[in-house]
């Protein structure tokens, strides 16, 4: 079998699987391309009858996993051989960059973007973005943060990079494996600092992960005041945060309540619910994919809700210094975008 | 698109059908969208029946195509049986991040899985001008070709007998240093709010310095203005913080990220520490036979690499070159063919890629941080040529792109956030 290695790679490593078992029967070979010099094919020999897995991985001499091969050998495999070819050496380019840098096959896409554009957010099922991982079927989705300035890809969540897996004679690395909850839907704070997400654990969850401090925490379920009471948002999707990181919107999901429109402050750790009446009484049908401004002062969010002023339904900016409402239109909007200031705001208009 | 402030909605000229148009993405200041469409007649040669995503820059109703292929000449985005969507743009206008199953996108992408990519926003761009006392600034450079007329001349008369003005942009705050003055008589002169200015500028601030010292460069995040051989406070009216004795250099330039100060001589270079510190001996002596270099600049694209060992692209405009080694920093320097060269690379450990040579005199240089692309001035030559990557490409080079002004420019300075 060949493996054509791509040319920013130095480093690799070999290792077999036996499909039936999952356990390692060979390696990780490890090996290194010393300038000028090719790769020698690799020979192992003596396999036992069964089917095998054979993966290749190579990556750059920073640690960046940058090819991949995968592929799975008939029974009656008895010897392997992995010829090394390599890619022509291309120049690099500036206009566009592949962010999700894999040759493995897993859909990378919901990119996010840092306010000058340094950090890249995504979710991916991929399991070649990071060194050293093998993946599991089915493959679940996670969020991954590449930092184009220092070439870096970090995948997002506790544990990172990546849970693990024991099988009694070897620890093996497994991506996407099903105890490993599914993420999704990333945003980020203008400096790439705070990323937030769902999450499913018991139900789709809002997380939010800090990376100076390596801490992913979870901000739902969460009690919000409304009236006299309190009620519980018992889990939420499509989270928004603030150019500074220190506010999170998204659409909680109420127990016997139409979805609703929440609003967490990272600064005083609480939440409250802003689609309501100025009586408190909740929006009396469906809000969704809510979007903070840039600075933070207005959240923009779709609803069919009758009951907030100006007219039943359409895409409302939510004021929060003045805790007030204005209904920007009357169709109903999937998500928009807003300017740095609030004052521009384009509304998808999807027709496909 | 709504105008929250005027309460309006706003029609986008040429986008007056908005079917098959979805996932909008707006800049922060309201002047680009990023959408993806399945449209074919938004842009020319778009042939490939397929959702592509486009950007649109709303000050002049330009629609471009973002998901092309990486070498800046092919446009080959789309035809790969593919639908690209879901862009998003920074806030800043500068980068477009966008999900695409197109392995031809990309060189060496096989896995014909969605992949996420970010590409430079391909419009925008505004480019100042110091000819004869006069600072003119054209938009829309970043993808404009051959005759381009002035958006607007800020002063016909800012200065007057400079034979080489220098210009430095701070980006940050829309702010425009220009160095003018004589040998007796050097000044710096400060013009806000830049990109909006329309004509007019006849007091602008300025600082008084004792002497036309070649170089300037602004450290925007340390407040620090280097010209010459002095430091001085960038906001403040002040005297020079630090001078280096004996130090007359022709250019200069500061690596902001290992805060080195490198002065540019005829014979050698000289590196120093940056910022106040009032340590006046070189780090390093960089010897060479060069005449007087014309333009020292770094390629700052954020695709480059950052760290010292493997990259540090410096270019002089009359074709030496800067290499790096992962310990040592900037320690050697190789002769090359005094003029018409534009720029040469060394990378990693010494590792010639070659130089990229031009039927010209090369002058000013400029960098678009976003692209890597080289916008150079050309001698007496009213053309500014722009180069794609010129540090990455050996042998003979042809400018992909060329600005005819119709001026002889003597400096340029280009701002892509804008």
């Amino acid at each position: 079998m060949t493996f054509t290695e791509p040319d920013e790679a130095t480093n690799f490593s070999l290792e077999v699987f036996d499909v039936a078992t999952s356990k390692r029967s060979t390696g990780p070979l490890l090996f290194q391309r010393l300038p000028g010099a090719a790769i020698p094919d690799q020979v192992i020999s003596g396999l036992d009858g069964s089917a095998f897995r054979v993966v290749v991985e190579a990556t750059s001499t920073d640690g960046l996993p940058v090819g991949t091969l995968d592929r799975t050998l008939p029974a009656d495999s008895q010897q392997l051989t992995v010829t090394f070819t390599q890619l022509p050496i291309l120049p690099p380019t500036a206009e566009i960059g592949r962010i999700s840098a894999s040759v493995r096959s897993g859909d990378s896409n919901e990119p996010a973007i840092s306010r000058d554009g340094r950090f890249v957010a995504f979710s991916s099922v991929n399991p070649g973005l990071v060194p050293g991982t093998i993946t599991s079927t089915p493959a679940r989705r996670g969020i991954f943060l590449r930092d184009r300035q220092n070439s870096t890809t970090q995948r997002i969540g506790p544990g990172a990079p990546l849970s693990t897996f024991t099988d009694g004679t070897s620890n093996t690395i497994l991506f996407g494996e099903t105890s490993e909850p599914e993420s999704r839907n990333p945003d980020l704070s203008g400096d790439g600092r705070v990323l937030v997400y769902e999450k499913t654990l018991s139900g789709v969850q809002i997380m939010v992960f800090d990376r100076d401090i390596s801490q992913e925490k979870s901000i739902t379920p969460a009690l919000a005041p409304v009236g006299t009471g309190l009620l519980k948002a018992t889990g939420g999707v499509d989270p928004s945060i603030s150019d500074s990181g220190r506010f999170i919107t998204y659409t909680a999901t109420i127990t016997n309540q139409p979805n609703q429109i929440a609003l967490f402050d990272r600064e005083s750790q609480s939440t409250g619910l802003i689609s309501k009446t100025a009586g408190a009484v909740l929006a009396d049908r469906s809000c969704a994919n809510p979007i903070l401004s840039p600075d933070g002062n207005l959240i923009f969010f779709s609803t069919t809700a009758s009951n907030l002023g100006g007219g039943q339904g359409g895409l409302f900016a939510y004021d929060i210094l003045n805790d007030s409402f204005a209904r920007l239109s009357s169709p109903s909007p999937f998500r928009c975008s807003v300017s740095n200031d609030g004052r521009f705001v384009t509304a998808n208009i999807d027709n496909r | 698109m709504i105008d929250r402030q005027l309460n309006t909605n706003i029609e986008v000229p040429g986008l007056a059908n908005f079917a098959a148009m979805g996932a909008p993405s707006l800049s922060g200041n309201g002047r680009f969208i990023t959408f993806y469409s399945s449209r074919s007649d938004l842009v020319g040669n778009d042939a490939n029946a397929r959702a592509d995503v486009f950007v649109i820059d709303l000050s002049n109703s330009a629609v471009s195509r973002v998901n092309v292929s990486g070498d800046g000449v092919a446009v080959t985005g789309g035809v790969d049986s593919t639908v690209s969507q879901g862009p998003v743009i920074s806030k800043d206008a500068s980068r477009i991040a966008f999900a695409s199953p197109d392995d031809l996108l990309f060189a060496g992408d096989l896995n014909g899985s969605d992949d996420v990519f970010s590409s430079a926003n391909p419009t925008a761009g505004k480019l100042y001008v110091a000819i004869n006392g006069r600072i003119l600034r054209y938009d829309n450079i970043a993808t404009a070709n051959g005759a381009v007329a002035p958006a607007a001349e800020l002063s016909s008369a800012l200065f007057t007998g400079t034979p080489k003005p220098e210009l430095f942009l701070d980006t940050q705050n829309d702010r425009l240093y220009v160095s003018v003055g004589t040998s007796a008589n050097g000044r710096v002169l400060f013009l806000d709010n830049v990109s909006k200015l329309n004509g007019n500028v006849t007091v602008p601030r300025f600082r008084q310095l004792g002497a036309n010292l070649p170089g300037l460069f602004v450290d925007v995040a340390n407040d620090l203005l280097y010209r010459g051989n002095v430091v001085l406070s960038a906001s403040k009216l002040s005297a020079p913080l630090r001078t280096i004795p004996g130090e007359t250099p022709s250019q200069i330039l500061v690596d902001t990220r290992f805060q080195e100060w490198i002065l540019g001589n005829a014979g050698a270079l000289r590196v120093y520490p940056a910022g106040r510190a009032t340590a006046n001996t070189a780090l390093r002596v960089i010897p060479t036979s060069l005449g007087i270099p014309r333009g020292i600049q770094f390629d700052t694209s954020p695709e480059g690499k950052s760290s010292r060992n493997n990259s540090n692209y410096f270019l002089f405009s009359e074709g030496a070159f800067i290499g790096t080694t992962p310990e040592s920093g900037l320690n050697s320097l190789s002769q090359l063919s005094p003029g018409g060269v534009l720029a040469h690379l060394i990378r990693g450990n010494l590792t010639d890629l070659g130089s990229v040579s031009v039927n010209s005199t090369p002058g000013n240089l400029a960098i678009d941080a976003f692209t890597g692309h080289t916008y150079c001035v050309n001698g007496a030559d009213p053309r500014v040529l722009v180069f794609h990557k010129p540090t990455q490409d050996a042998g003979d080079k042809a400018p992909d792109r060329v600005l005819n002004l119709s001026v002889i420019p003597q400096a340029i300075a280009i701002d892509r956030t804008r």
